[in-house]
């Protein structure tokens, strides 16, 4: 389960499989789809928990691992897309853990790094404490996106862990387009 | 919505480079860069959208406005309200970590720009409720 408060209180309910329920509180209405890139195998904290690290996810999504490379004390491994939209990935590791990936459109361009550090281990598993993503658009401008997770806690007892989506939420339904 | 969307492309938008041998981003520079951007409160410029999601009207929507918000908020998924899609969707790009580890804005970034490209027709994205518009 994720809770979020901001901009809107919602939570998103996930399992394994993809079966994902969306509640709003405010309202009592409840979306609810199947689809295995919903599923929380997909999360960034659970890939680490699960220890899905050599991968971080992309195999369930079609990708195709290739040969692992050496270079300058650091493993290098690309990922091919399986589809021509989507972007190569490659993953640079660094003492098993994975600290930069790349993301290639087919043409060669650039698209986007992804940086994690400042790893953190809790219990039996680590967790980049420090996302950076810089995602290049034309004209050489980029954007930032700086993620900090913080404050995580580990065999605590929480009443999140209990949250149920009441029985009673309504169906959530998208209007018709005003013409 | 849309002065206030274009303003805010206007402050989050830095140059930056980050050196392509290097694996390592400076974390500093980083600090730096983002403490002394001017604030603007992301997930308040987005709550408008993502609050209630009456669809939208195919005329009202611009395909380049809609690659503009998938460049700078594209890991919020602000781009796919800003088009009309399933409430709360904002919610599943975060919980991806940006939709499947920051792949599916990427997607988006794509498809977009080739429909723009193409006739700038982007109604098949509009009021489009899957997670993989897409698809």
């Amino acid at each position: 389960m994720t809770k979020f408060s901001k901009p809107l209180p919602y939570y998103v309910v996930s399992n394994a499989k993809g079966e994902m329920n969306l509640y709003r509180p405010d309202t009592n209405e409840v979306l609810s789809d199947v689809d295995p890139a919903l599923g929380s195998n997909t999360e960034l904290i659970m890939l680490f928990m699960s220890g899905r690290i050599d991968d971080l996810g992309l195999t369930s999504f079609g990708y195709k691992a290739g040969a692992a490379t050496r270079e300058d004390g650091f493993v290098k491994k690309t990922f091919k897309s399986p589809d021509p939209n989507k972007p190569d990935v490659v993953v640079v590791y660094e003492n098993y853990l994975p600290i930069y990936c790349e993301y290639t459109a087919q043409d060669g361009r650039l698209m986007s790094k992804k940086y994690l550090s400042d790893y953190k281990t809790y219990g039996r598993f680590v967790l980049p404490q420090r996302v950076t993503d810089i995602t290049y658009g034309v004209k050489r401008d980029s954007s930032i996106v700086r993620t900090i997770y913080s404050s995580v806690k580990v065999d605590v007892d929480d009443p999140n862990f209990d949250f149920q989506i009441p029985a009673d939420a309504k169906p959530m339904k998208l209007e018709a387009p005003a013409q | 919505m849309k002065k206030l969307v274009l303003s805010l492309v206007a402050v989050l938008a830095v140059a930056f480079s980050a050196n392509a041998a290097n694996y390592k981003v400076d974390n500093d520079a980083i600090d730096n860069i983002i403490e002394n951007a001017t604030e603007v409160v992301v997930l308040d410029v987005a709550a408008p959208a993502a609050a209630n999601l009456p669809a939208v009207a195919n005329a009202e929507i611009s395909g380049v406005s809609a690659i503009i918000l998938n460049f700078f908020l594209g890991w919020c998924g602000v781009h796919r309200h800003y088009m009309g899609t399933a409430p709360g969707m904002w919610a599943l790009y975060l919980f991806t970590a940006g939709g499947i580890f920051g792949i599916v804005p990427l997607v988006d970034f794509v498809m977009l720009i080739v429909a723009v490209a193409d006739k700038g027709d982007v109604s098949k994205y509009i009021n489009n409720r899957k997670f993989f518009m897409w698809i």
